[in-house]
């Protein structure tokens, strides 16, 4: 269980970086999915572009509208970090989800977002959050909203030559609560099913809603018509309920070793109801 | 006995923690010498079918390859492995002749440690490379490519048995590797006298061992000696050296295996493997040294794996829930060989009675080969099994009968005054199975007792809405078997004793509790004290630290070869002094004249009249120095109470475990601390037997899950703190009248976790059948149960 | 193609010409002889290989030698020279937190590292840094019990001598 030659390329600067990026040569951010691949030899590139030499891509700024997070910023780090903290908790409190601590200090947020793994908990909340990708190639730059990014298993919109650069996640409103629950079996372990919600409260009622499930076996699943069942009303637990039958019809088709489709779809209405209350009491506990 | 004791009976912290806790430990991988190289197997993906071809030329041309071998290059310099005496073939002789059944039979099957031409599993070695590198032994590897002809696989042991499955051996008439049949009683009237009877199918799913460190060899045969010294990372290093004697073709005396610091073992190393023999060869063909670490793919496909039993268990009981009698009929599937033949089956046969009065019963196993990883016993052995099929079985009837499962489990327990209790049928070292000791009743009182003051028993549903339920369950565990074990006690010209033992340790500190041992009866510091263990050439014999076994056997040995070397002090200080060595005493290293301490002398003195020339050594023998093969008479049986508390989610199918409650009776404890970090760490994997863990495997015979992301091991999260309790009913079959431990903990936690779940659910009705209790079985028997009732 | 690695291994300078391939596990075992750092698993769940890297604990299977270039690497050799070592140490002594020692170095590295992280630790923090390691012996009880008793909010178990 190690890795198959390849050539090993630190570039000191993004330019140099979009110049040796490419079909198989890829770029390595943290290594913790990928590296383990490699040891696998399931993952065999040619050419490793090693992005950790960027100081640039680490920085997590505020710039008022958006939180935005380096690519190449730590797992680890950005859990703690104040703005992430203050401005963006969902980020935090996912990050903490996500492996180990003794993973997620080497993991970066863009390594984990460009993996695409179907049942990693960030990408749903990327989608939750409106997030958008800024991909850079020596074409030029471009900007892609993660439900646009993420296409599938392993499967997202960035070309062979493009670089994941940065996150821009809009900044939690006043107004504004989220949460995330996972159904998972140990410590460490790939989530069966998860969901994250984001609820926005004006005086009483509800007044935008969104709910993304992960572990679909596919890219996150932002369920249908929620809008209708929660916008405009006081919350409780029969909208819940009521907002989980509507997950329960259509959770998408996803059977593997840990769960069939059916049960699955039970745990993603289980998890939705419970989550969108747990959102919901957010907002009376005066957390964020 | 023992008298005064200084350190037996305390937790005396452990003489290895040092050197494994600051990084100096010296495990297989550890171990460097100069010019090793590498060694990679190639291992078929295919469960099975005849290899066509194999075509190593590409891989030949890598650089720093060395050599690559296939089962042909070697057919002809290896005996086959054919399961001999050095394992549990001991005592099979013994117990089929006292079986009386005349279909009882087990078929051997000689395994060549490399395949030549059929494949049998997924992971049996198909070819070897041997380099300088361990990167490019692998990509050497990816270039040979192998052509195998594949047979359809036999995947589900229950399809194995009929008269129209492929073949996993073709000469022999059918897939059955053995069956055992043992009846007690007239089971035929306690079936018709029944009041209720339940009958009920269970399976105890295929576990993966999994320690931490995995498997690894280092061969070394040097020329100009011709002695071949193997590091393996085993449990059992004399029956590896025996082995490879034969599988070489070697005199055993020119072979030395040592097992280093073993990293976790839990039966996956107690038998000797392919491995080991075919590095061995190679390094005498290439006249270097060789290395092989299992990689965790490779463990999963080639270490061991255990359980995989399906129980069709019938309990006849009355209407006040007393026992009439129980009928098993059991399989085994245990892949494609049974290297240790009846210990697992045979194991559950004598242990499924366990704490209860059974009168009549009725047993038979049948084990068939499969194209899955061999199935050895792996912590608990065949008991963890038993007490799933029994405890679950209790509970069920309970149910049927209206009763409270905790009022039955107490009803039917074998009251104290019935010891010694003999159950009436044999061990499978052929002797009949005694109770020896223990106070089943109390020790069930006192874990409902630790229940009740821990908890509130009453709730049945906690504030997120998960269901709580209670469940029991109940073992006795035959420890400390035979044929026997050594200990070699020297006390050295400067007074420092030295004592090397047969068994050989993976973690339950060997180096103290034998310490302790020697020094309370030697009647010395325990820092004078030195055990060395895992060695062939630090004592002759030896068998290995499996089975429950070390403490009671070795413990033994260690004993009694201690207190001979103190007779022989005291017979040479005597006849020096012109006294009577019954006037001798020995305290603290110091040899004096009861009631006048003036007059002594001290065991370095002594120790330096044995050696050769010394005065003592002119009388007497030279060396001060005795060495021990201590042979059990049979078992002596350990038992114990395990209560669970559960939370159950019933909508994502997850499963907390509240409270563990543990009431344990070993005997007196040798060392309290290490006692219950064995019952935690046996818990632990109790539990990971209870919900997470199973190999699984498609219809092709490819496993599923051989990966420690989908074979889910118990983490820190999933274990609670526990609850444990001793009693200490002293064994009458050894001189410290101890009771194994090693495997306690791991026998109850599937029945009682079970039991617990099916309790919490009992609103729903679910039945729990089979463990792990996965979400997946769990969620399939909910809606399975929710269905019926429409 | 070889790489040059410059970085700091337990205190010492480290110059060396190596395959971009080298895992930083093999670098310390196989080169270093650092044998303290156990592989397990090759892919990062077992945790057995866990060493500090610029202060924080990281699997060195999941980490190619070169991307420790200009850093600072500690493995339970280089830990073990420490002054937080010993309050560890012996907590994982006295509370009998090892059996067969195998995943111990490991462990021994996230705990060090957390204590030497310098925020203030709570239970929960410990429990998620062991939820990193997987050990097959101990079933988990005791290391808890020596992880807290080392960042002191357990005191341990009086009756060990």
């Amino acid at each position: 269980m190690r890795p198959a030659t390849f050539e090993y390329l630190a570039p000191k600067t993004l330019e140099e970086a979009l110049e040796l990026v490419g079909d198989d040569s890829r770029p390595l951010a943290g290594g913790q999915s990928l590296i383990a691949l490699m040891n696998l030899r399931f993952a065999t590139p040619e050419a490793l572009v090693d992005l950790q030499g960027i100081p640039d891509l680490t920085r997590i700024s505020d710039d008022g509208e958006f939180i935005r997070i380096g690519a190449m910023a730590s797992q680890a780090d950005t859990e703690t970090n104040s703005i992430v903290l203050n401005s963006v908790p969902l980020v935090a409190e996912c990050i903490r989800e996500i492996g180990h601590w003794q993973i997620r200090t080497r993991g970066t947020v863009g390594g984990n977002l460009a993996h695409s793994d179907p049942a990693s908990e960030l990408p749903a909340v990327m989608v939750t959050l409106g997030a958008h990708y800024h991909l850079a190639s020596k074409r030029g730059e471009r900007k892609i909203p993660a439900v646009e990014f993420h296409q599938g298993a392993y499967d997202t919109a960035l070309d062979p030559d493009e670089i994941l650069t940065h996150i821009a996640v809009p900044k939690q409103k006043p107004t504004e609560r989220s949460a995330l629950n996972e159904s998972v079996r140990a410590a460490g372990a790939y989530a069966i099913a998860g969901t994250t919600s984001i609820l926005e409260r004006n005086n009483e009622t509800c007044l935008r809603a969104k709910l993304v499930l992960f572990a679909t076996g596919s890219k996150p699943y932002e369920v249908q018509g929620l809008n209708s069942v929660l916008v405009g009303k006081e919350l409780n637990s029969g909208s819940f309920s009521e907002a989980s039958e509507l997950v329960a019809s259509q959770a998408p088709h996803f059977d593997d070793f840990h769960a069939t489709a059916e049960q699955r779809k039970q745990i993603f209405r289980a998890l939705s109801e419970r989550v969108l209350q747990e959102t919901w009491q957010k907002f009376q506990v005066g957390s964020s | 006995m023992l008298g005064e004791t200084r350190y037996v009976g305390s937790s005396v912290l452990r003489n290895e923690d040092q050197r494994l806790l600051n990084g100096n430990g010296n495990f297989l991988d550890d171990i460097k010498i100069s010019g090793c190289q590498y060694i990679h197997f190639v291992r078929s993906n295919i469960a099975h079918g005849i290899v066509k071809s194999i075509d190593i030329s590409e891989a030949e041309k890598v650089a720093h390859i060395t050599k690559i071998y296939t089962g042909r290059d070697l057919q002809g310099m290896l005996q086959s492995m054919a399961p001999s005496k050095a394992d549990g073939g001991i005592f099979e002789e013994k117990l089929f002749s006292t079986m009386g059944d005349q279909d009882a039979f087990i078929r051997r099957e000689d395994r060549h440690p490399i395949v030549v031409g059929k494949v049998r599993h997924v992971g049996e070695i198909i070819a070897v490379v041997v380099g300088t590198d361990p990167y490019v032994v692998e990509d050497a590897a990816e270039l040979i490519i192998v052509d195998i002809e594949e047979i359809q696989p036999v995947v589900d042991p229950k399809n194995a048995l009929e008269a129209e499955s492929p073949k996993i051996y073709d000469h022999w008439e059918d897939n059955r590797s053995l069956h055992l049949h043992v009846r007690k009683g007239d089971i035929e009237a306690a079936f018709a006298n029944a009041h209720t009877v339940v009958k009920r199918t269970f399976h105890s799913g295929r576990i993966s061992a999994s320690p931490i460190e995995t498997r690894g060899v280092i061969a070394h045969f040097e020329d100009h000696n011709e002695k071949l010294t193997v590091w393996s990372s085993t449990q059992i290093p004399h029956p590896v050296r025996t082995y490879l004697a034969h599988s070489l073709n070697l005199p055993s005396s020119r072979i030395r295996v040592v097992a280093p610091d073993v990293g976790g073992g839990f039966g996956c190393k107690a038998i000797p493997y392919p491995e080991e023999i075919l590095c061995s060869l190679i390094s005498i063909q290439l006249k270097i040294p060789v290395r092989w670490i299992e990689d965790r793919l490779e463990h999963f496909t080639s270490s061991i794996h255990s359980r995989d039993q399906f129980h069709d268990i019938e309990i006849a009981m009355d209407a006040e829930g007393k026992i009439l009698g129980l009928r098993d009929d059991f399989l085994m599937d245990c892949g494609a060989s049974n290297p240790l033949g009846v210990v697992q089956p045979y194991n559950t046969i004598a242990h499924l009675a366990g704490c209860y009065e059974v009168p009549a019963m009725d047993v038979t196993a049948t084990a068939v080969v499969t194209n899955k990883v061999p199935l050895s016993p792996y912590r608990g052995a065949g008991r963890p099994e038993a007490v799933f099929a029994m405890d679950r079985i209790l509970d069920v009837a309970a149910q049927e009968l209206g009763l409270d499962p905790f009022d039955v489990r107490r009803k039917n327990l074998v009251p104290s005054e019935s010891m010694p209790y003999s159950v009436g049928i044999n061990y499978r070292d052929g002797a009949p199975i005694v109770y020896d000791s223990g106070d089943f009743p109390k020790c069930f009182d006192t874990a409902v007792e630790l229940l009740q003051s821990s908890c509130d028993t009453d709730r049945r549903r906690d504030e997120s809405g998960r269901y709580i339920g209670l469940g029991a369950a109940t073992y006795v565990e035959g420890t400390g078997i035979g044929p026997f074990e050594g200990a070699l006690v020297r006390v050295d010209e400067t007074g420092s004793i030295h004592v090397a033992i047969g068994a050989c340790p993976q973690g339950q500190g060997h180096e103290t509790v034998f310490a302790q041992v020697a020094a309370d009866t030697l009647s010395v510091d325990i820092e004078d004290v030195k055990v060395v263990t895992g060695d062939t050439d630090a004592i002759p014999y030896g068998w290995g630290t499996l089975a429950s076994r070390s403490a009671v056997v070795a413990g033994s040995a260690v004993y009694e070869a201690a207190t001979k070397v103190l007779q022989k002090v005291k017979i040479a200080v005597a006849d020096e002094w012109e006294i009577s060595p019954d006037d001798l005493l020995a305290q603290h290293g110091r040899i004096f004249v009861k009631g006048t301490p003036a007059k002594e002398t001290t065991l370095e003195e002594v120790a330096e009249k044995f050696s050769p020339g010394g005065d003592y050594a002119q009388k007497f023998t030279p060396g001060l120095e005795e060495q021990i093969y201590w042979e059990p008479p049979t078992v002596t049986f350990a038992s114990g109470v395990h209560i669970a508390r559960v939370a159950v989610d019933a909508d994502t199918g997850a499963v907390e475990i509240l409270t563990y409650i543990v009431v344990h009776d070993c005997g007196p404890l040798l060392n309290p601390q290490i006692v219950d970090g064995q019952i935690a760490g046996g818990v632990a994997k109790g539990i990971g037997a209870a919900l997470f863990e199973e190999i699984c495997y498609d219809d092709n015979g490819q496993p599923m899950n051989p990966n420690l992301m989908d074979y889910i091991l118990p983490t820190n999260d999933t274990i609670p703190d526990l609850l444990i309790e001793h009693l200490e009913t002293p064994s009458p079959l050894n001189p410290l009248g101890i009771k194994g431990v090693g495997e306690a903990g791991t026998i109850p936690p599937p029945a009682a976790i079970a039991n617990a779940i099916e309790n919490a659910l009992t609103e729903i009705g679910v039945e729990i059948n089979k463990v792990p209790v996965s979400p997946k079985y769990l969620l399939n028997q909910i809606q399975k149960t929710k269905e019926a009732k429409l | 193609m070889k790489v040059n690695l410059r970085t700091q291994i337990n205190d010492r300078e480290i110059d060396l010409e190596i395959e971009p391939r080298l895992l930083l596990s093999d670098l310390l075992r196989e080169h270093l002889n650092f044998t303290g750092t156990h592989v397990g698993c090759s892919y990062g769940v077992c945790g057995a290989c866990t060493v500090i890297i610029d202060g924080k604990p990281a699997r060195s299977c999941l980490t190619l030698a070169i991307q420790a270039n200009n850093c600072s690497v500690r493995t339970i050799e280089g830990v073990a020279a420490s002054s937080t070592f010993d309050r560890v140490s012996s907590a994982f002594h006295q509370e009998h937190g090892l059996q067969c020692g195998f995943c111990t170095p490991g462990i021994i590295c996230s705990i060090v590292a957390l204590t030497e992280s310098g925020k203030n630790i709570a239970e929960e923090d410990i429990d998620k840094v062991v939820d990193g390691h997987l050990c097959r012996c101990t079933g988990y009880v005791n290391i808890r019990k020596a992880a807290k008793k080392a960042v002191g909010i357990y005191q341990g178990d009086e009756n060990a001598r």
